[in-house]
């Protein structure tokens, strides 16, 4: 080293750089740091442990506060949820027990060096809904940080997050492993909405993104407050150089937004499972979501209840192509159950309606369970017709053909007379 | 008299066969060797002594007896013996009897390579079932942890797994980033594993050598303080390589017991050609020769080469010779499936392949058994190869052949010279410098990503105040934050995915070919040796394939190729710019001074020649406008003291014989006089005060043709002084390149590395020695690794191997085998280079 050069001047004469070079360029050392405490930013006090204080955003949100279509201190069923997330604690009477959460992050790479720098947690009291936002003023701090979040979760007993399943969670197990403070969420009934949100609404929305859905779902739009979220890491590194915490109210309301709408639609689909017929009505995509509740029933083993819906969702104008998916369901449910004449019923609707499928289940029926092979022939010659509208590739269509044809020759040769001496011992 | 066997018979014909036995330099037989036996240590566990019995182990060897004694002593241990010598026993036994104690215990195994790991993988899960059995336990679980472990299986893996088999890489980019989900095993780990050890150098090594401190690192913040054992091939400085690698104190374990049968080892040179340019017979066509008679006699061989082409090259060769049979002949290298390597791999121990081409892919611990025969096609770089390719020839019982098949290089042909390199001890130094500016600081952030900097903490060897240097540096670029005196992590992205450990460029251009809405890419080259591999208008080869360069985009990094068939190659013409930074250290030697420090090299590219194949007729230059690079690295440098320079002027060593110059000569003369108007056109002088000569500009003897020698152009009329001045530097400059040339090709002999390694640059006017004539060899990874310090240390025997290689080159002028071709630039000056030579080596 030449010894008039300093260690970064020798670095970038090698080629080195900066491995992520900020988007903002950084504040070069003449010109002032202006710094502004997040107290003088957003409402709230600092919390002290026994690893020094961390600072605690508080809001309150009255009784009468709606999200959008969304009372969050409305009665909610807990019932469904409860067996669907296999969170038997949430069963409780109270809703006291409940607390949602949500993380702001430096980053999405997950990992060690990946950290939450603001951590929301909401919660209902008897004066309203509760937000908490716990802010990690410096990454020296962390351990102050978590150690409050540990003692304000203590009174809950279940986390309702939304991909808090493979993101959230596991990485603020990293944080706690880090920080050698044990982490509280092996103690906690677990409820991740994304899951659940992409059950009931995989074949109706274009996107099950908390975002998308407070739209679509919920009715809440929000204010020019927000900023989108990829921005976050970003604006906090920006705080960490400049000290000045003025950017981050944007970060604090699109955290708390995400709680609210958390809550919301937490409450929504309880409504929602608790009452299907009646929360869904003759709503535009009722049929749909009826149809995937009813094949979250079925999934979960309440195959009478799933019946029931899958029998509502018929009757209210599903897609043709949802409606044959959910007659096949729903058909092999019957089967399942040996319910033969509600199964060759729903099939015989599907058929009506040109569903190839249900032509051929039709034909198995009739040739198997009911030896009526002219009959059985009948749905084959049937489904033969229907093989052009379906298969667009000629070699598809050959195969379906050659496929319906041996099963014709089959029933054909079923329907000889019966020739028994003729067999050579 | 017994019958010969199918060996035996290749052998006795081959040393009765005049065209073949001329060419073997040194036929070396050594005999048999007997197992040096050692008692199963009284300390080892009743299972692990039911496990070995049943694989018929009543004893072990010295070796793994020493191993497993000191490993169970906490030593941390180097096992350098050859291949198959049971090296795996070394590291398992130790391993297996302390998990047997502690079931809790857990070791990572990291191997180079992704076909070892799932080796030595079938080995454990063996001892693994017959332990549960015998202790009627869990079973030690021993899991594969890479790029191939399905997501599913990972999690169950990092909670079951109590030894890991993985490789560098993936510890770098998929185990340490996530250590805290790893938290249980880093708790544990007692044992760290690390085989072929000498394969961990250079750039490759440096990095593992930071790895490994980020591992400490880990291992340290959970509680555990982990032993290592590491295994080596016979190299020069293993102990201290290891040392160097995970910066504690090493064991040596390096007698090997296990036994040998009959080995015959033979150096084969091929034959000179063509005496004037030094042509030998190639390498692949001997060895093809020589594979001929060992199939015929159903001996089964193995051939290794140094390319993946030339192994698909000389499989077509042997198929063509031998039929095609796809089982009998094959060819093994990377770019193979799986599932066909291991189909190789069992043909190959069962005896059903016959002969195999591979690649450098087969030599590392793979077992494929012992083979009667292998062939070396071309010396494969180091030593420890060599050795590691010829120990694949080797029977329990009955003897085996290695043949060692040179090529033109000049190391190859120094090895065919001395011998002895193979089979005494080994001169190799394997280097790595793990505080290399650039690679440290990568394993800084990334180690930052995996747990904060606290007040003084350590990594490795650095001392706290230069760590703080690197971490405030960090923080200055952004890349971290300092908050109460320690540092966190904080760009979003992941550090360790955009590192590589193997070191390849970041910067990569595409080679792509074909139409515009149809590009191929049929390869990439890195960004620096894109400006004078694919420069515009530059005939690239590829795959056998030529291709001439349309377009060099440097911002979209992509060289547009076509294919095309000519009948001449380019050469780019090079301005190397070198700046003298620092000196680190100097000393005197005969005839100069030495230096090792850091420089600045520039280079530019400005142009290109075109050289016609075979006659390398010039036929002309063109110019190009290409940026320059720049590369701040370790050098080292000779400065040939004035008095050696005068002294050669002086004794008139400079004096080749006089030339035949052709029946055109006395014309040309002439000719040039009269347009010089027979007056010297350096000083002025004419032809009525002293009797004036006429000067090559550019060498005679670089010519392939006397005309074009002989060219007006190229003459020039020069008084006796001027001409003498003119042939000095002239000499001079060809001398000093000469000598740049032998010492680059020759370092590799000492420093296990590649030859794109080091840099070479001679100048007789040197600004790194005020002037004077100097020549240097410098590292060509920015900041270096070690290699240019090593020359500096090395210089005398460098030097005295040098001269050995040019004196004994059987070329007259000047060869690729000594000090290189023949050229424009002035090489080839075989005398002025040995001139040098002699009083360096005084």
């Amino acid at each position: 080293m030449t010894p008039e050069e300093s260690l970064f001047d020798r670095f970038k004469s090698m080629g080195g750089r900066a491995f992520q070079p900020p988007s903002a360029p950084i504040s070069p050392v003449d010109s002032p740091r202006m710094s502004v405490d997040i107290a003088q930013v957003v409402p709230g006090k600092d919390y002290a442990t026994e690893f020094g204080g961390t600072f605690v955003s508080e809001q309150l949100f009255t009784p009468s506060y709606q999200h959008g279509q969304i009372s969050l201190c409305a009665d909610c069923s807990l019932e469904m949820l409860s067996t669907w997330g296999k969170t038997q604690r949430l069963s409780d009477p109270a809703i006291g027990n409940v607390v949602f959460l949500d993380t702001e992050t430096t980053g999405l790479a997950g990992g060690t060096g990946t950290n939450a720098f603001l951590i929301g947690v909401g919660y209902r009291t008897g004066a309203g809904f509760q937000v908490l936002q716990f802010f990690l003023r410096s990454p020296a701090q962390e351990r102050a940080l978590l150690t409050a979040l540990n003692d304000w979760l203590r009174s809950f007993n279940v986390i309702v997050t939304f991909n808090g399943k493979t993101f959230d969670l596991p990485l603020l197990n990293t944080r706690y492993v880090l920080n050698r403070v044990a982490s509280p969420f092996d103690a906690y009934d677990h409820l991740d909405l994304l899951a659940l949100s992409r059950r009931l609404w995989r074949d109706r929305l274009p996107s099950r993104a908390l975002g998308y859905l407070e739209k679509a779902i919920l009715g809440f739009e929000r204010t020019g407050e927000d900023i989108p979220g990829w921005v976050i890491p970003e604006l906090y590194s920006a705080y960490l150089r400049s000290g000045d915490a003025r950017p981050l109210a944007g970060v604090f309301y699109h955290n708390s937004m995400d709680i609210l709408s958390l809550a919301a639609l937490f409450q929504h689909v309880g409504g929602l499972l608790a009452n299907p017929v009646q929360a869904l009505g003759a709503s535009e995509g009722g049929a749909l979501d009826m149809a995937s509740i009813a094949r979250l029933h079925e999934d979960m083993g309440d195959l009478v209840r799933a019946a029931e819906f899958y029998e509502h969702s018929l009757q209210h104008g599903l897609p043709t192509e949802f409606f044959f998916k959910t007659i096949d369901r729903y058909a092999v449910l019957c089967r399942r159950q040996g319910d033969w004449a509600q199964a060759v019923r729903l099939w015989q609707m599907a058929a009506e309606q040109g569903s190839l499928d249900s032509c051929v289940e039709l034909a198995k029926y009739a040739e198997h369970q009911a030896r009526d092979y002219p009959t059985a022939f009948v749905w084959t010659e049937k489904a033969l017709k229907l093989v052009p509208r379906i298969y667009r590739y000629e070699f598809a269509r050959k195969d379906a053909e050659r496929e319906l044809r041996q099963r014709q020759a089959r029933i054909q040769k079923k329907m000889q007379p019966k020739q028994p001496q003729e067999k050579p011992q | 008299m017994p019958a010969l066997t199918p060996l035996q018979h290749v052998l006795s014909l081959w040393s009765n066969e005049p065209t073949i036995a001329a060419n073997v330099v040194e036929w070396r037989t050594d005999p048999p060797r007997a197992a040096q036996w050692a008692d199963l240590p009284g300390e080892m566990h009743p299972a692990l002594r039911g496990w070995l019995r049943q694989k018929g182990i009543r004893q072990l060897y010295v070796h793994q007896a020493q191993a497993f004694e000191q490993a169970m002593q906490g030593s941390n241990l180097v096992i350098v013996t050859d291949t198959a010598s049971g090296k795996t026993l070394c590291y398992n036994l130790p391993v297996l009897q302390t998990i047997l104690q502690n079931p809790a215990a857990r070791a990572l195994y990291l191997f180079p390579t992704k076909a070892l790991t799932q080796d030595q993988w079938n080995n454990l899960r063996e001892a693994s079932a017959f332990l549960a059995d015998a202790t009627a336990s869990q079973p030690v679980s021993a899991a594969i942890y890479d790029g191939d472990t399905p997501q599913g299986n990972r999690a169950a893996i990092r909670k079951q797994a109590r030894i890991l088999l993985s490789n560098p890489d993936m510890l770098h980019t998929g185990i340490l980033p996530h250590h805290t989900l790893w938290a249980d095993f880093f708790s544990n780990l007692q044992f760290v594993v690390l085989d072929e050890t000498h394969t961990y150098r250079g750039v490759f090594g440096s990095h593992v050598a930071n790895l490994l401190r980020r591992l400490k690192r880990i291992a340290h913040f959970y509680g555990s303080n982990p032993q290592f054992i590491l295994t080596s091939a016979t190299i020069a400085n293993p102990a201290d390589l290891a040392e160097k690698l995970i910066e504690a104190p090493v064991s040596t374990i390096d007698i090997d017991g296990s036994p040998r049968g009959q080995r015959h080892f033979l150096l084969y040179n091929p034959p000179i050609v063509d005496k004037n340019l030094g042509l030998r017979a190639s390498a692949s066509g001997e060895s093809l020769r020589l594979v001929d008679d060992l199939l015929h006699e159903d001996v089964q061989s193995l051939l290794f080469c140094r390319a993946r082409v030339l192994v698909e090259r000389m499989l077509r060769s042997l198929r063509e010779r031998h039929g095609e049979d796809s089982t009998a002949l094959r060819a093994y290298r990377s770019g193979y499936l799986r599932t066909e390597r291991r189909k190789i791999e069992a043909d190959l121990r069962e005896g059903r392949a016959r002969a195999v081409v591979a690649t450098n892919a087969l030599e590392l611990g793979i077992d494929v058994g012992g083979m009667d025969a292998v062939l070396l096609v071309s010396y494969p770089g180091t030593i420890a190869s060599t050795r590691q390719q010829a120990g694949r020839a080797g029977r329990k019982q009955g003897s085996a052949l290695a043949v060692l098949v040179a090529s033109a290089n000049p190391l190859d042909q120094y090895i065919m010279q001395h011998p002895e390199y193979i089979f005494n001890r080994s001169p190799e130094q394997a280097l790595i410098n793990p505080d290399n500016l650039l690679i440290l600081v990568q394993h800084l952030r990334c180690a930052a990503f995996e747990l904060p900097f606290h007040p003084g903490d350590r990594f490795g060897t650095l001392e706290p105040d230069t760590l703080r240097n690197f971490l405030d540096m960090l923080c200055g670029m952004g890349d971290l934050t300092a908050s109460e005196n320690s540092y966190f992590w904080m760009a979003s992205q992941y550090p360790a995915t955009s590192i590589s450990l193997r070191g390849s460029s970041p910067m990569q251009v595409a080679l792509q070919c074909g139409t515009l809405d149809k590009p191929v890419v049929i390869g990439q080259v890195d960004y620096e040796s894109a400006l004078w591999m694919v420069h515009p208008k530059a005939v690239y080869l590829h795959n056998g394939q030529s291709y001439q360069v349309d377009r060099l985009d440097l911002e979209t990094r992509v060289a547009h190729l076509k294919t095309a068939e000519v009948d001449y190659y380019t050469e780019p013409i090079k301005q190397v710019e070198i700046e003298k930074l620092s000196v680190m250290r100097q000393a005197k030697v005969a005839g100069g001074e030495i230096f090792f420090g850091e420089i600045m090299v520039t280079t530019q590219v400005v142009g290109f020649r075109r050289v016609k194949w075979f006659t390398y007729e010039d036929l002309g230059q063109e110019e190009l406008d290409l940026p320059a690079t720049q590369l701040r690295t370790t050098g080292y440098w000779l400065k040939l003291d004035s008095e050696l320079v005068d002294d050669l002027r002086e004794t008139g060593e400079w004096t080749n014989d006089p030339n035949n110059y052709g029946p055109n000569w006395p014309l040309q003369r002439k000719l040039a006089m009269m347009r010089d108007k027979n007056t010297c056109q350096n000083c002025g002088a004419r032809q009525e005060d002293v009797p004036l000569q006429v000067h090559h500009k550019q060498p005679f003897r670089t010519f392939a043709h006397y005309q074009q020698a002989n060219d007006i152009n190229n003459l020039v009329t020069l008084c006796p002084k001027c001409h003498r001045q003119v042939e000095a530097a002239v000499k001079m400059r060809s001398g000093l390149s000469g000598l740049g040339y032998v010492l680059q090709n020759l370092a590799p002999l000492f420093l296990m590395c590649d030859i794109e390694d080091l840099g070479m640059n001679s100048d007789p006017l040197s600004p790194l020695a005020d002037r004077q004539p100097a020549i240097a060899l410098f590292d060509t990874t920015p900041g270096g690794i070690g290699l240019s310090e090593m020359i500096f240390e090395t210089h005398v025997d460098l030097v005295r191997r040098a001269q050995e290689l040019v004196l004994h080159c059987a070329c007259l002028n000047g060869c690729p085998s000594c000090v290189g071709a023949a050229g424009p630039e002035g090489a080839g000056g075989k005398e002025s280079t040995l001139a040098i030579l002699k009083r360096l080596a005084e």
